[in-house]
């Protein structure tokens, strides 16, 4: 492999991982619900077996 | 590199570089075996002599007097049962609520499971086995890269003999990320050092899927980038894009967290959100937070903060020509550490950061009663957080 291919390949690679991850971000940040928020079960403390 | 001009100049491949030294094998495994035998050693006595307080804000009524309990305290109760049932969105028992087990990274839990999978340890044991052969790696690893850095053996010495002293450096030996994550950001930075590009952003991908601070070693590959090709010569990073592939690799294991995340519960911030609900974390500036710790009137978070700027303080022995770029990596730590308002756990955080060792070392290494002074210093605080963390003291978390 050329060097100038070498360079082509690895800027190619790197570009689709950030638009991979900024678009990762930009899907989280609109879609994601709070977990404790939404699921029952996380937002009361647990079964205490004290005593 | 940069010709003084601005101009970039090309590196030096790999072939050509001064080959890096081998490890003293013999300095290492004094230290490590040394000081694991004595933490283990005071550990035991301590749990013989003073019964453990009950934990009961951990689910256990107390800690058993046994070597695979000595290491399990804490958060090593949610890593053994992330590695033998998973993650949940379930309470346990005796948490608060909004307390779940995805305010942790995923990475040291899996290798756990995967040890025990394979060997049939417990989870505890397989992360006994990986927190202590991690912590071994990566002496070594800060040894050659202290030896390349400073080109003294003694340097390097005393760094691995800090790291391996320093208070609460038990959390090494423990049921705890540390050691390992400690082992991928001093890896991914010695294959950086070595122009291992690719491998280099595997270690500090692997690094960032393991704690939340991982991410923060793109701060060391930019500003070293920076240093060594100048404003220029950074800025035209197509000349050699395989240096910044460790920048571009490093976030993907906190996106593969946040994609598991994400499909398992719906929300890929769901560490934040635990943290917030369960662990009450708020955001504030670092200089808010920081006054706000010593204005409060728990003693435990003044007593937490002023060793983080303890801390911090030794990390200006960084501050110089060529290892300011690490300085900026702890600085970065710092303040994510310091941008939430809960104090607990701040020297345990601040214990990763090895560069931090590095410094002393060069700064203590030419004094020979100073550098001993510490290294008794250290050696005694250690054996009295030793006994606290033995005891279940909320002073050691």
């Amino acid at each position: 492999m050329t060097r100038r291919l070498r360079t082509i390949v690895v800027l190619g690679v790197e570009a689709i991982l950030l638009a991979g991850m900024l678009a990762s971000f930009v899907y989280f940040t609109r879609n994601s619900r709070d977990v404790v928020l939404t699921h029952p079960e996380a937002a009361v403390p647990g079964p205490s077996t004290a005593g | 590199m940069s010709d003084g001009a601005g101009l970039a100049v090309a590196p030096p491949p790999a072939s050509v570089l001064p080959r890096l030294a081998t490890p003293d094998w013999r300095l290492i495994l004094g230290c490590f075996i040394g000081s694991r035998l004595w933490l283990t050693l005071v550990g035991l006595v301590t749990l013989m002599v003073m019964p453990p307080q009950p934990a009961p804000n951990l689910g256990v009524a107390s800690y058993a007097a046994t070597l695979t309990d000595l290491y399990v305290r804490w958060d090593a109760l949610w890593y053994v049962s992330i590695a033998e049932h998973g993650y949940s969105t379930i309470v346990p028992p005796f948490q608060g609520a909004g307390t779940i087990s995805y305010a942790f990274y995923p990475l040291y839990p899996l290798a756990m499971w995967a040890l025990g999978s394979v060997t049939g340890l417990s989870a505890a044991a397989a992360g006994l086995v990986i927190s202590n052969a991690s912590f071994l790696g990566a002496l070594a690893v800060i040894y050659v890269l202290a030896e390349h850095w400073s080109g003294s053996r003694a340097v390097a010495g005393l760094a691995v003999a800090l790291l391996c002293v320093v208070p609460q450096s038990f959390v090494f030996s423990a049921v705890y990320t540390e050691s390992l994550f400690v082992l991928l950001t001093a890896l991914s930075v010695l294959l950086f050092e070595r122009r291992r590009y690719a491998l280099a952003g595997v270690a500090a991908a692997l690094g960032s899927a393991s704690r939340s601070n991982g991410i923060f070693i793109v701060v060391y590959f930019g500003l070293a980038i920076l240093r060594d090709r100048g404003l220029l010569g950074a800025l035209r990073f197509w000349r050699e894009p395989e240096a910044y592939m460790p920048i571009v690799l490093a976030p993907l294991g906190l996106f593969a967290f946040w994609w598991f995340c994400m499909l398992t519960t719906g929300d890929a911030f769901a560490q934040k959100s635990t943290m917030v609900h369960g662990w009450q974390w708020a955001f504030d500036w670092p200089w808010n937070n920081i006054v706000n710790q010593y204005r409060g009137t728990d003693f435990r978070f003044k007593y937490f903060m002023t060793l983080s700027l303890m801390m911090f303080a030794a990390s200006l022995t960084l501050l110089r020509r060529r290892s300011w770029p690490l300085f900026g990596y702890c600085l970065a730590c710092f303040i994510l550490f310091w941008t939430g308002n809960l104090a607990n756990s701040l020297l345990r955080y601040s214990l990763v950061l090895f560069p931090i060792f590095y410094g002393l070392a060069l700064v203590l290494a030419p004094h020979v009663i100073v550098r001993r002074l510490v290294l008794a210093v250290f050696g005694l605080c250690g054996t009295l957080l030793m006994v606290l963390w033995a005891i279940g003291s909320i002073f050691v978390t």
